[in-house]
């Protein structure tokens, strides 16, 4: 198990309703409803936990019938204490996560469902931006400037200060009315 | 006027009891679920807002002028839009977020829509 993941496993876990969740599943595996009766919390609560229980390797599901049932995800829970607090990380490894970590906020940030919601004003900010569209780019393909407007107006109305950007920032090359991805 | 004060009570009243389950969810270590009210004590708040606006500008008229501003705010309809996007992009905690939006304006607008006529059937 990496740092990150312990650490994210144990921010999961420090929440009364999902320990209790795992107590129950602990018993038996149960369906989202069965726990939410039990608990006493709604079925929509135990589902939003059980999202989060399952995103870290906590809960398992599986299908029965008409069911989806849970079930605790025992390797996670055996494995010694000890041994998931020595996880370690190399420094390289740790300078590449914080890096996949920032690019993942900045989508965050400023995409909603696909969508550029508004241009950084950060540099920074704005080439990781840029860089996600040019990925609906194809290397060695060429584009007709209606086209590259095309892709682009699929992310951001603004598609003139978007296309202008990339080929200031050289992820698009222009020669006449021909645009090609740079690699 | 009694009926206004009914309303009012009732608003009150549901943001304390909100209020104080925040505050026990946190201590219970339940912050995800203190997180959740905290959103539906928003949505009364808004409600609380919105009420206060038409007992001022429209005195006579408080119930059109209550459903007026939740129509010009355009609320309901954007939380029905992120919803559905939400749910298009199968993000189920964005959609759990609108969900409880929703339901919770649903609520408030039903209790106002029976105080409303327990004073007009008096």
């Amino acid at each position: 198990m990496k740092e990150i993941e312990v650490i994210q496993l144990f921010k999961c876990l420090a929440d009364k309703s999902r320990l209790q969740i795992l107590q129950s599943l602990m018993q038996e595996d149960m369906y989202v409803e069965l726990l939410a009766e039990r608990l006493g919390l709604t079925p929509a609560t135990i589902s939003f936990h059980l999202k989060k229980l399952e995103a870290v390797g906590a809960v398992t599901s599986y299908r029965e019938q008409y069911y989806t049932m849970y079930s605790i995800c025992r390797e996670t829970f055996q494995m010694n204490l000890i041994d998931v607090i020595g996880a370690t990380s190399d420094q390289e490894t740790d300078i590449v996560e914080r890096e996949l970590a920032y690019r993942k906020k900045v989508l965050t940030t400023f995409f909603s469902y696909g969508k550029l919601i508004k241009i950084p004003t950060q540099r920074k900010k704005q080439l990781i931006c840029l860089e996600e569209i040019a990925k609906a780019f194809e290397f060695e393909k060429k584009y007709e400037e209606k086209e590259v407007n095309e892709i682009i107006k699929k992310y951001f109305d603004d598609y003139c200060t978007i296309r202008r950007n990339m080929i200031a920032e050289k992820l698009l090359s222009r020669e006449g009315h021909v645009y090609s991805r740079i690699r | 006027m009694e009926l206004v004060d009914k309303f009012q009570i009732f608003l009150d009243s549901s943001r304390k009891k909100l209020e104080e389950e925040i505050i026990h969810l946190k201590a219970d270590h339940r912050a995800d679920e203190a997180d959740f009210i905290k959103i539906k004590f928003n949505i009364y708040g808004i409600a609380n807002s919105f009420y206060g606006n038409a007992k001022r500008v429209s005195p006579q008229h408080i119930q059109d002028e209550y459903f007026k501003c939740f129509e010009r705010s355009q609320l309901q309809k954007k939380w029905e839009d992120v919803y559905r996007t939400a749910k298009e992009f199968g993000d189920v905690d964005r959609m759990r977020i609108e969900e409880l939006k929703l339901e919770t304006l649903q609520e408030i607008n039903s209790k106002f829509v029976q105080i409303m006529q327990d004073g007009e059937g008096q």
